[in-house]
């Protein structure tokens, strides 16, 4: 069940984000909605409707980067842990970050909603720039998510 | 059979690449392109058997490259999305202008599996 605001693009739900990144990570996703600031997030990801303007964003953790970058090519839990500890993602991880942004993009829209697309990742100081040009604009949510055989991450997600 | 995978991430060109292997089709001939205009040259310079493109790229999309190819070259080369553009108007906007199939991001060996088996066999 999806829930929409105004503007008709979708706030994901735990269905939504369970039932899409599965397919990524695998059966056994646990994810849970939780109350934290969204403002914390070290990755990015900025969204833009068909005027090309900023609708969407997407924060993760550290953690939850690492890990999801390395589901998605299959890499080894060391590889994710050594970036967490390191506080950022190689070459690699970030083109894999990139393409697992581009697909929650899907995580914003149904048939009926309006149409966005990934614009691109921010990493670091610079992530916090979008969240406080949409902060207060935005309906926003947070999760938990424990990825089966890596670990656990907070991801969280802003629309217009 | 010579494929042709386009999509502007590396990262998503090698997990095609990867997907197509594990699908049993790894004895095809692959080569890639980063957008739709360098595919166009590709496809311009020789005509693969089969397209695989992402629908948003910089320079050239994937839909704008079909149009081109099937209605300035004339070109009936198979082709199909790989995208996370997967709505209903946008499957109806890729079938109407010539794309056999779309299959969505994230995707899976089976959705490759089912989808390919009939336009490679």
């Amino acid at each position: 069940m999806t829930e929409k605001n105004m503007t008709n693009f979708v706030v994901p739900t735990v269905e939504d984000i369970q039932s899409l990144l599965s397919i990524i990570v695998g059966e056994g996703l646990d994810v849970k909605e939780i109350d934290s600031d969204p403002s914390s997030a070290m990755l990015t990801a900025t969204y833009i409707d068909d005027s090309n303007v900023l609708v969407g964003l997407c924060g993760a953790d550290i953690h939850l980067a690492a890990y999801l970058s390395a589901a998605l090519s299959l890499l080894p839990k060391p590889v994710a842990d050594e970036q967490i500890k390191a506080g950022e993602l190689n070459e690699q991880s970030a083109a894999n970050f990139y393409e697992v942004m581009n697909i929650c993009s899907k995580l914003f829209m149904s048939d009926e909603s309006a149409h966005l697309r990934l614009d691109k990742t921010l990493l670091g100081a610079d992530a916090q720039a979008p969240v406080d040009e949409l902060n207060g604009e935005a309906v926003h949510k947070t999760y938990s998510m424990e990825i089966p055989n890596y670990g656990n991450g907070i991801i969280s997600f802003a629309v217009t | 059979m010579k494929i042709l995978v386009v999509d502007d991430s590396a990262a998503m060109r090698m997990m095609v690449v990867r997907t197509l292997r594990q699908a049993g089709f790894g004895g095809n001939d692959v080569t890639q392109a980063e957008d739709g205009a360098v595919a166009l040259e590709m496809i311009r310079a020789s005509t693969p058997d089969l397209v695989l493109a992402d629908w948003n790229m910089p320079n050239m999309t994937g839909i704008e490259l079909l149009k081109v190819l099937r209605e300035e070259d004339n070109n009936s080369v198979d082709f199909g999305f790989i995208t996370t553009e997967s709505t209903t108007q946008i499957r109806k906007v890729a079938k109407e202008a010539g794309a056999q199939f779309l299959i969505a991001k994230p995707f899976t060996v089976e959705s490759f599996e089912k989808v390919l088996a009939t336009v490679l066999s």
